[in-house]
């Protein structure tokens, strides 16, 4: 009886053992499913940050584009203030097209570019994107039809022709304004086709407008006199190898102004400055010639 | 005697009984508040981690008021308006009235003492904010070099208007 009751007493002692390893088993296991629903939340929310945080550097990646096309827009518009060009389609239909540039004598273009490049220095800290530009005399616009408008820096000789040698002027219509009074000036001569040339001329105390054709084939001078021996020449046509060149030369500062529209037989699509240009913020980055047009 | 020395036995059983009792269950106790103090540093811990994860997050909210101060500025530089205070609250006016505007043109570098303007779109006098956005542009004018500061801000008096 007493073993009976010993085995009894034993198979009670195991229950209860087995009963306390099902209630240490049960914590084991609520810790468990604790610790795993903790480690999925993280996982979750690491997720979703990572998710937001792609969004985020794709969305600030694409604002650093937006900010470099800002910041070129403003320096060419500030070069503008030099050289301004405009490219468009004849208003008549067809692959004929126009170019206007406006070019301010008034500025030493050396001068302006050597300021200008402790200005953009200042305008580096302020805006956090890194600004380079290399200038080079003359100052020039490169258009996508292979004409090219140069302007020296100081302002003695600009001038508009193709750099492959034919070109498909048209016509011209050349403005000048000087803040000086002319002598005299005499007319080239005019020929009876070619390419439509008006000249628009102002000083101080004259004005006038003279135009018709000019033979592209041969050379054309018009010089304008100033007092003191100074003169403005405008020359047209062939000279060298190059045809239809429009081309200014000045002995002394007398023209402030000079304004070029030119019709053509194609229509250029872009207009770059000789100016190589670099600017990076982020991961973005601009390195090409700053557009004109 | 038997009764006193049942009594003494069954005293002594019970008194064993109990004290092991009271053993066990402070052991428990303690156990338990050690699991507790565990559970509550694993929570905290997992909070605190999950918290600073989701703190790496930047907001990129200001990109359209920076978009609408870049726009602004170039619109003026168009237009060639920065110095003429009609047509920059002209262009203004032409914003949204949450939309609050600020320009100041400094003359070569951003110091106060070199600020030759001060616009505020009308509305907006009132309602500075913390939260306001900058943008430069440069300025050519007359030989001169000049900054154009822009600041953008939320007009926080303005109800949002919802058509339909």
């Amino acid at each position: 009886m007493k073993e009976i009751k010993g085995m009894k007493g034993m198979k009670g002692m195991k229950g209860m053992k087995g009963m306390k390893g099902m209630k240490g088993m049960k914590g084991y296991i609520v810790s468990l499913v604790t610790i795993l629903l903790f480690i999925v939340l993280i996982n979750y929310a690491r997720n979703i940050v990572e998710i937001k945080n792609k969004i985020q550097s794709s969305q600030l990646n694409s604002f650093a584009v937006e900010k470099i096309g800002y910041i070129v827009n403003d320096i060419m518009y500030d070069i503008k203030n030099l050289i301004s060009v405009e490219i468009s389609n004849n208003d008549d239909g067809g692959d004929d097209g126009r170019i206007i540039i406006e070019d301010d004598l008034s500025i030493n273009k050396g001068n302006f570019f050597s300021d200008y490049s402790l200005f953009l220095s200042g305008y580096s800290n302020i805006s956090g994107a890194n600004i380079s530009l290399s200038y080079s005399n003359p100052l020039s616009v490169h258009f996508s039809n292979f004409h090219i408008y140069s302007s020296e820096f100081d302002n003695s000789e600009f001038y508009f022709r193709n750099s492959l040698g034919e070109s498909s002027v048209i016509s011209y219509n050349l403005t000048l304004i000087s803040n000086t009074s002319y002598s005299n000036y005499i007319e080239w001569v005019w020929d009876d086709s070619g390419v439509y040339t008006t000249i628009n001329y102002s000083d101080p105390s004259n004005n006038f407008t003279v135009s018709g054709y000019i033979d592209p084939t041969k050379g054309h001078t018009f010089i304008i006199h100033y007092p003191g021996g100074v003169n403005a020449k405008i020359k047209a046509g062939r000279f060298g190898a190059l045809t239809v060149i429009m081309k200014i030369e000045q002995k002394g500062q007398q023209l402030i102004s000079l304004r070029l529209d030119a019709k053509l037989l194609e229509s250029p699509i872009y207009a770059i400055y000789n100016i190589p240009t670099n600017i990076s913020i982020l991961n973005a980055n601009f390195s090409s010639f700053l557009p004109a047009a | 005697m038997n009764y006193k020395m049942n009594y003494k036995m069954n005293y002594k059983i019970n008194y064993n009984t109990n004290s092991k009792k009271d053993n066990t269950n402070s052991k428990k106790g303690f156990v338990l508040s050690l699991d507790s103090v565990f559970a509550l540093i694993i929570s905290l811990s997992s909070l605190l981690f999950i918290l600073s994860i989701l703190q790496t997050y930047k907001s990129v909210d200001s990109l359209p008021l920076q978009r609408i101060g870049m726009d602004t500025l170039t619109i003026l530089e168009e237009k060639n308006s920065f110095f003429n205070q009609e047509q920059v609250a002209e262009v203004f006016d032409q914003t949204n009235d949450q939309i609050c505007l600020k320009i100041d043109v400094y003359r070569e570098n951003i110091e106060s003492e070199n600020r030759i303007e001060s616009i505020i779109k009308t509305g907006c006098e009132d309602q500075i904010s913390n939260t306001e956005y900058k943008m430069w542009r440069t300025i050519y004018s007359n030989g001169d070099f000049y900054y154009a500061q822009i600041s953008v801000w939320l007009n926080k008096g303005v109800e949002v208007k919802t058509e339909g």
